[in-house]
């Protein structure tokens, strides 16, 4: 985008001008657009695994039990001393969750979506991520809206789910979203 | 007792019309306005000009570098303020960045540090597109791990909303009502605010356009506002703010010099939890592990939290951490028959009314019958936002916790509605001769609060006002403040 003057007139409410006895506010548009290269540092192993091997990796202290997301110093007592455990084919399922119509705008043609907080195996923490009702996209927006057009979204809360492995990761937390298996339940929503 | 801090008073402030946009004032704009109102307000009481070089300290609050465009904005408040090259500080902490700034402007007083101090906060959110605002917010989620799962803050809080309901067996259909009872409430009050965003009294408001973004709203057309992110709605949701604060503080002796009735601050209690709300424990007995229980939780009350998970993701730990400081400090026992007036950050209707729990207003799983009771009301127990919130008034992040304790110290002095009547006088030939349409003052307030959050609950301060110097007496200092968590050698 050139940076050039814009006047307001046209985006600026009449009425919100009227206050000031119709001055013209100036603005000037920015490029804010950046790449940055961020770091995993020690949760990389859980990214690699992620993408590489298709596994879900958690840690555990030897004194505090599970961390899934994965905690490389123990948060409760920083040791380092923490042991890498694959976590792929532990129980897993939504411990809270919410249909997001809106979105950030990099995210807004996905919507609609399921955010969920994802309880797997022992860990003591929860992991966000996206759940879907059907790898179907259009039958998952169906189910999504009903599940809203009849209040019955509470019912997300405390499903069994599973976790399915994206074919081009990218070496984020997108490379793995979780799917809902209870068969009899989707049944309703169709 | 080993050591005594020094006593802080409130002696002024000022704060903007509040708007979606503000293309009038670039930020150190807003800031200036803001302390014309303080200055003048001040000369008023002095019956003499307040001038810069009462102030010896600065405090500038505002969250994001983004939202400002600007980095090291806190340079140019200084300039514009006419205060170099005197000292300066940026508090800065999410949503609860406001009320970080007037806790750092306490501190500055209470320690010996500096004597006048003004805490100015500002946003500027208009410089970006609401969807575009969203994600410059969720950059203050974990961006390794909860940001790219949506980019939407929103979804945190409603995510967090359902595991409230589920927690304490709320149905859907009575969380929903009790959500927008908060909403109605707190644009309800907002109408009475000529600085209210959602004010039809203020120049700045929205007028036309879509429905419902100015004026008071029903709970029928909240619950027909469509999902944000279930099950919060969008008449559920704080709105996005262009808007500045400020507060003047002073030792008490300075304020007796300066004015005749300082508002004293009693009470600066501070909490945290993790950046993740995923990472939060689900601790059966939690209130008793982290030894959180408040004065005014009874046997059976307290019986009943030893079988509750807690915090998880259903209530706000850092929330209940800083109302615990603060009623210790200032040795406030039963909050609800104490506290007249409380500034509620209202992000969005649910985390008001689980605000209320940890505020210690009402038991865990109660606030939305304390809301729906109209204990909230400005007419009720204790008032609940009565400037209208972060709904109705706005949230201008780094302001909000700024406006919180400008608002209480008006409502403290007993002269909150002269001073909306006096702007309102100025803002009629631009708000078509609208009349106040009913008292925002809370009758008889002695003890007020603000309460400022930031993140999904990672850091909230909790700010108690008092009118009564003799209430001075019972501040305890926070160093000796007793908790399981802390080891004193
Ligand atoms: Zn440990």
């Amino acid at each position: 985008m050139d940076t050039k003057k814009l006047n307001v007139k046209g985006i600026v409410r009449p009425e919100s001008k009227r206050l000031m006895g119709h001055p013209e506010y100036v603005v000037s548009i920015r490029d804010y657009t950046t790449y940055q290269f961020k770091p995993y540092g020690r949760n990389s192993k859980y990214f690699r695994a992620l993408a590489e091997e298709k596994k879900i990796l958690a840690t555990k202290c030897k004194r505090h039990g599970f961390f899934l997301p994965p905690r490389p110093f123990c948060p409760d007592c920083q040791s380092p001393d923490m042991e890498w455990i694959d976590y792929t084919n532990q129980p897993a399922q939504v411990k809270t969750a919410s249909i997001c119509k809106f979105a950030g705008k990099a995210f807004l043609d996905e919507t609609p979506f399921l955010l969920g907080f994802i309880q797997m195996g022992e860990a003591k923490t929860v992991m966000s991520s996206v759940v879907k009702l059907s790898e179907d996209s259009a039958e998952n927006t169906r189910m999504l809206n009903k599940l809203m057009d009849t209040r019955r979204y509470m019912e997300l809360n405390g499903r069994k789910v599973e976790p399915r492995f994206i074919s081009h990761p990218q070496y984020t937390v997108r490379d793995i979203y979780f799917i809902v298996t209870d068969k009899e339940w989707l049944n309703t929503l169709k | 007792m080993t050591f005594k801090p020094r006593e802080v008073a409130v002696i002024g402030g000022g704060v903007i019309p509040h708007s979606k946009g503000r293309p009038d004032c670039n930020i150190t704009d807003m800031c200036v306005e803001a302390y014309n109102m303080a200055q003048e307000n001040l000369s008023e009481q002095m019956g003499k000009p307040f001038e810069n070089s009462y102030i010896d300290a600065l405090v500038v609050s505002y969250f994001s570098d983004h939202f400002a465009g600007q980095l090291l904005g806190e340079a140019m408040i200084a300039d514009s303020l006419g205060l170099n090259p005197k000292r300066s500080y940026r508090a800065i902490g999410g949503g609860a960045t406001g009320g970080l700034g007037v806790q750092n402007g306490y501190s500055l007083i209470a320690s010996g540090l500096a004597d006048v101090v003004a805490v100015v906060g500002f946003e500027k959110m208009s410089l970006v597109d609401t969807a575009e605002g969203n994600e410059y917010i969720a950059l203050a989620s974990d961006t390794d791990w909860d940001f790219a799962n949506g980019g939407y803050y929103t979804a945190y809080y409603a995510a967090m909303a359902a595991e409230y309901a589920k927690t304490f067996n709320i149905p859907v259909d009575v969380f929903e009502r009790q959500m927008a009872e908060v909403s109605v409430k707190n644009r309800r009050n907002a109408q009475s605010n000529p600085f209210a965003q959602t004010s039809w009294l203020n120049p700045w408001c929205v007028k036309g356009a879509r429905q419902n973004v100015t004026g008071e709203i029903t709970a029928e057309e909240v619950l027909e506002s469509g999902y944000c992110a279930t099950p919060l709605r969008l008449r559920n949701c704080c709105l996005m703010s262009d808007g500045a604060a400020i507060v003047i503080l002073a030792s008490k002796e300075t304020a007796h010099k300066l004015v005749d009735k300082p508002i004293w601050i009693i009470g600066t209690g501070m909490g945290t939890d993790t950046m993740r709300p995923g990472d939060r424990y689900d601790t059966v007995g939690g209130l008793h592990e982290y030894d959180l229980i408040l004065p005014n939780e009874d046997e059976k009350t307290q019986q009943r939290y030893k079988k509750l998970r807690y915090p998880g993701q259903n209530s706000f730990r850092a929330g209940r951490m800083s109302a615990k400081q603060a009623y210790w400090m200032a040795q406030i026992e039963n909050p609800l028959k104490e506290m007249d007036v409380v500034e509620i950050h209202d992000a969005f209707s649910s985390s008001e009314i689980q605000t209320y729990e940890d505020l210690g207003l009402c038991p865990y799983g109660k606030g939305g019958e304390f809301v729906m009771s109209g204990a909230a009301n400005i007419d009720g127990e204790v008032a609940i936002n009565p400037s209208g919130g972060l709904i109705g008034m706005g949230h201008s992040v780094g302001s909000s916790g700024v406006w919180q304790v400008y608002f209480t110290y008006l409502q403290l002095r007993g002269d909150i509605d002269q001073v909306f009547k006096s702007w309102n006088e100025r803002f009629k030939p631009y708000n078509d001769n609208r009349n106040i349409p009913r008292p925002a003052q809370v009758p008889n307030a002695r003890l007020g609060a603000g309460h400022s959050h930031a993140g999904t609950g990672s850091h909230v301060t909790y700010t108690i006002l008092s009118n009564k110097e003799s209430d001075l007496e019972r501040i305890r200092p926070l160093s000796e403040f007793p908790s399981r968590l802390i080891r004193r050698p």
